[in-house]
């Protein structure tokens, strides 16, 4: 396996040099750059700024040097851990990052706790009673929930809640609390509101799993190894998890290793939707108002994450199925 | 064996003749889908010895894997045991094998300890992410109580009367991992670890090289000797059924044509269906003898011909009677039955 | 066509004449293996295999699994592309082509004359189009038949010969029967009149009755027409009604080749006896007879034994068998029809093959 694994490790270092260019190209796309977003949003609100102060402004920030040199000073610096300075928030990257983090990741955590907590039993009890009315209510569910759009979902449990509590629970603690130091009235504060994001999150991703487990089961029930189990006397409980269960469940333990670049970012409608202090809506904004360095750190990292997700993944996948640790 | 069916389950426990191991009569299987039901066992008798090998033979779609199935009890969901008995010698006492809960522990403990099976296709009768030793080990510990190392130990012995090369070491292999005559080895290892009284072969040899099935058919020659254990050998390959059975079922549409001693079904056939099978399959003797086909196709198990089901494809068809009602078992020497009107059985229907 | 180089053919006769000559095929598939798929060794399916086809007559591959045999039918029909090796393609009255180099429209012309059936009634007809377009879809592609009329009536035509009902051309294949399937993708077959047919497995998944269908009706048709088979199959007595010469194959070399009742009644290779032991015969009276059953498992061709890939399963097994890797040369006294064998000791040897038996007078 350490060769698959030298391998990958080996071509990331490629892919990303390529994922740093053409996102680099992307951002710098649109006509302008920080500057001038940045300079015509006062303008609209009246102020007038000298012409001097703007080529002052660009030079501060590099921008009045060719693409080229823009790029490679991003990129060294990004190389040896340098994240670059938010031209719009006025703080190092690395420092909004770090801030958002722990919330990105909180949500990320329970909503997917959730998702398998609950879409692994529905699932299997989808398949194993397949047609029953518990398989047909799990099905309607599941196809509700994965083809509401999660804002759209956010939207309507917002305003739900605002009707029947009267709060409008946007963001992740109350005003009051906001400001406040850590205490424990501030982390029930916290439970208080976190459950609504965690929870929309995770509907999508729970009637998936329904979905995908389900189907994965109906797969391996009828092979016939289960048969020959079932002909040595094995009983009911092990006949269904020490087999097709175990067998059915390895593309949804491999696929956990997708889910690392989420964890960090957090999912951005709903961010947006709902007032979350997470990493999503940062990078909107950022892509919006060209905030360069901002903008390009941020997807580099998703672009690490993901990639070092999948070889999880790929690895994880290795370690529970032995059909494919022989041939990697 | 009498000519009539037994009308109680009393009265059958009564006509057993001594040393019988399975007694099955009048098993009827049906399936149902929504095209239909297809009555996929429709009224099958026979005995199993002590030691004995009795084949089953037919082509696709006779019910000779559902017969086994049922007497197993492992039918899938939609198919269910609608009459019959299938009574097995249980340390001495007859139990009636339909009657029992078909996941309860009392089969739980029959299968894989005294009934076994082994299948068509090794590869797939073993859990691609577990050991052959895994589940090997684990078929002992269910039926015995055993330490972790002690079952290990009865399972290389078992690898290894099984001809299995290198058992400490392959003990340990996946069946990915094994070539096509190790796996074959494996599974009659697995069904064979708790030393089975009786050993349903579906199929075996059937997706497999002749040199290996040669080495198979011997195995089995062997253990059965070694075991004292009875077999059930199902298959269509009449030539595996001359090299190893004692007698012989012959099935078609799920109902019993022929049923006797394996050389005087393979050298006195009666049923025409027997005959046409024996005359259809080319002879390895010197010469050229032809083979003559039989007329026809099976016909689709939803749409089944009345009275006899072999008549359309029949040479002796006799119009007014084989299609008019089904046929009974005749005896027409001891221990050899035919079901065919041209034996006898009109009388009865007046 | 030059002479054929191996002597061949029924004694006396003069006037047969090849149609296919198989010379010094090879087939090999790189096994590739570590970091950069670097090529680590060659399974080599095919490895030297010569034969020739001669007009009329079924010849029939035998072997059991891996032994190369199916590749080799792929090969001669081109359907693989050979690693080396020709496969010299004669008609009546027309110079000789290497099949290997044909250009592809050339090779789709040839292509007419060498047609193929295969094992799976169930997947080798396409269960969207309806009997009429599968067995048409050669005759519109060679544009052998201008408009519906005449194509509708050549299929009616074929499926008479393979005792079908042509009412049925605009079924679908699901409706029928594996037999009768099987008829149909004959029909396909048949239907731009070629030289050659090679049934490749074509009745292993068929019930035994309508096997011997099958059977019969390929013999009919080949009598009718004037077919050449080849006969690519495992099962023996299949084999033997069916071929008038068989090749016995074992890891990618054909180890022994005869008209099919002197290879029956006299073996000539230790393989070619251990198969005929073991295959069963439906005669409970012979269930005794001594048998050879070869331990091990059948060569793994990507991995083959020095010298005879045959001698680690072989009973009569020398030094010399380990060390050389027998020719395929012609055993059989002068004046008598060839009968080759791979086997530094085939002329040694006093191997046996099938025999008469009592059963056998009861079944004529």
């Amino acid at each position: 396996m350490l060769p698959f694994i030298a391998k990958r490790l080996l071509l990331m270092v490629p892919t990303l040099i390529i994922i740093s260019f053409v996102g680099f190209i992307i951002i710098q796309a649109p006509p302008g750059d920080f500057v001038s977003s940045y300079v015509a949003g006062l303008q609209r609100q009246g102020d007038v700024i000298d012409p001097e102060l703007i080529a002052g402004l660009r030079s501060r920030f590099g921008l009045d040097q060719p693409l080229h040199i823009q790029y490679w000073r991003w990129v060294s610096n990004f190389a040896q851990g340098n994240l670059g300075y938010s031209m719009s928030l006025r703080q190092p990257v690395a420092d909004i990052i770090l801030e958002r983090l722990p919330f990105s990741v909180t949500i990320s955590l329970l909503s997917l706790i959730l998702v398998y907590v609950i879409g692994i039993p529905v699932g299997i009890l989808s398949a194993t009673r397949q047609y029953s009315l518990a398989d047909y209510t799990a099905t309607i569910i599941s196809f509700l929930g994965v083809a509401t759009p999660s804002f759209l979902l956010a939207l309507v449990m917002l305003w739900l809640l605002f009707v029947w509590t009267g709060n409008a629970q946007l963001g992740l603690y109350s005003m009051e609390m906001q400001n406040a130091p850590f205490s424990l009235a501030k982390m029930l504060d916290l439970l208080n509101h976190i459950w609504l994001p965690a929870l929309i999150v995770g509907i999508g991703g729970t009637a998936g799993l329904i979905r995908t487990m389900r189907a994965n089961l109906l797969d391996e029930l009828p092979k016939p190894y289960v048969t020959v189990a079932r002909a040595r006397g094995v009983g009911p409980t092990k006949l269904l998890y020490k087999y097709p269960l175990r067998i059915a469940i390895n593309p949804v333990i491999s696929t956990v290793g997708y889910t690392l670049p989420d964890l960090i970012e957090g999912e951005v409608l709903v961010s947006l939707v709902l007032g979350l202090p997470t990493l999503a809506p940062i990078l909107l904004r950022a892509l919006l108002q060209q905030d360069m360095w901002l903008a390009s750190s941020v997807i580099m990292i998703q672009a690490i994450l993901v990639l070092i997700g999948t070889l999880l993944s790929d690895i994880l996948l290795a370690i529970v199925d032995p059909r494919i640790r022989g041939s990697i | 064996m009498s000519n009539s069916y037994p009308t109680s389950t009393l009265d059958s426990a009564l006509e057993i003749p001594a040393n019988t191991l399975l007694s099955v009569r009048n098993l009827q299987t049906h399936f149902f889908s929504r095209e239909g039901t297809v009555k996929a066992v429709d009224g099958v008798t026979f005995d199993v010895k002590q030691g004995e090998i009795l084949g089953i033979a037919g082509e696709s779609g006779c019910g000779k894997s559902v017969t086994s199935q049922s007497i197993m009890r492992i039918l899938p969901k939609n198919a269910k045991i609608v009459g019959g008995e299938i009574l097995y010698n249980h340390q001495g006492q007859f139990i009636d094998l339909t009657t029992v809960e078909p996941d309860g522990k009392m089969i739980r403990g029959i299968r894989g300890k005294e009934i076994a099976m082994i299948f068509q296709e090794p590869m797939t009768a073993f859990s691609p992410v577990h050991t052959i030793g895994n589940q090997i080990i684990e078929t002992i510990r269910i039926h015995q109580p055993m330490s972790q190392e002690e079952a290990r130990a009865k399972a290389i012995e078992m690898l290894y009367r099984v001809g299995m090369p290198n058992p400490g070491r392959n003990i340990d292999q996946y069946t990915f991992n094994l070539s096509g005559g190790m796996r074959q080895r494996a599974m009659v290892a697995l069904a064979l670890s708790c030393q089975p009284k009786l050993l349903i072969a579906d199929e075996p040899t059937t997706a497999v090289d002749v040199t290996i099935q040669a080495q198979i058919l011997r195995l089995l020659r062997e253990i059965q000797a070694d075991l004292g254990m009875a077999i059930i050998m199902i298959t269509h390959d009449l030539g595996v059924i001359a090299e190893l059975t004692d007698r012989v079922l012959i099935m078609y549409l799920g109902k019993e044509v022929e049923y006797g001693p394996v050389k005087n079904v393979f050298h006195h056939p009666r049923h025409p269906y027997t005959r046409g099978l024996l005359a259809s399959i080319p002879k390895m003797v010197p010469g050229r003898i032809e083979i003559e086909p039989i007329e026809g196709s099976v016909p689709s198990p939803y749409a089944m011909p009345t009275g006899c089901k072999f008549h359309p494809r029949c040479r002796d068809f006799m119009r007014g009677v084989c299609e008019v009602s089904e046929p009974p078992l005749i005896p027409i020497a001891p221990g050899h039955e035919v079901s065919c009107y041209l034996y006898g059985g009109r009388e009865e229907r007046a | 066509m030059t002479a054929p180089t191996i002597p061949h053919g029924k004694a006396g006769s003069s006037n047969e004449r090849v149609i296919i000559s198989v010379r010094n095929l090879v087939k090999y598939f790189p096994i590739e293996a570590g970091f950069l798929r670097r090529q680590v060794g060659l399974v080599k399916a095919v490895d030297d295999v010569s034969f020739d086809l001669v007009e009329g007559e079924t010849l029939a591959l035998v072997g059991e699994s891996g032994c190369g045999k199916t590749t080799t039918s792929r090969c001669v029909i081109q359907a693989l592309k050979p690693t080396a090796g020709q496969v010299l393609f004669q008609m009546d009255g027309t110079p000789a082509v290497d099949l290997t180099q044909l250009d592809k429209k050339a090779l789709k012309v040839a292509r007419r004359n060498i047609r193929m059936i295969y094992q799976d009634p169930y997947s080798s007809l396409n269960p969207r189009m309806t009997l009429l377009q599968i067995i048409g879809e050669p005759l519109v592609i060679n544009r052998a038949v201008k408009g519906r009329a005449e194509l509708e009536e050549r299929v009616a035509e074929l499926l008479r010969m393979v005792r079908l009902d042509p009412g049925a051309m605009n079924r679908y294949p699901h409706a029928f029967s594996g037999g009768q399937r099987q008829r149909i993708a004959i029909a396909r077959a048949l239907s731009l009149s070629p030289k050659v047919v090679i049934a490749d497995e074509a009745v292993s998944a068929l019930d035994v009755s309508v096997q011997a269908q099958i059977l019969n009706l390929l013999k009919e048709l080949q009598k009718e027409l004037g077919l050449t088979y080849l006969f690519v199959a495992h099962n023996l007595a299949v084999v033997k009604y069916e071929a008038d010469r068989v090749a016995v194959m074992y890891a990618g070399k054909i180890v022994e080749t005869a008209e099919t009742e002197a290879l029956y009644i006299t073996p000539k290779h230790p393989y070619t006896e251990a198969l005929l032991s073991a295959a069963p015969n439906p005669d409970p009276d012979t269930r005794n007879r001594p048998r050879i059953v070869l331990t091990g498992d059948v060569a793994d061709a990507g991995n083959l034994p020095t010298g005879c890939a045959f001698h680690p399963r072989c009973q009569y097994a020398q030094d010399r068998c380990r060390q050389e890797t027998p020719e395929l040369v012609n055993v059989a006294n002068a004046g008598e029809p060839a009968h080759l064998s791979a086997c530094h000791f085939a002329k040694e040897l006093e191997l046996v093959g099938i025999v008469a038996t009592v059963g056998e007078a009861r079944n004529g």
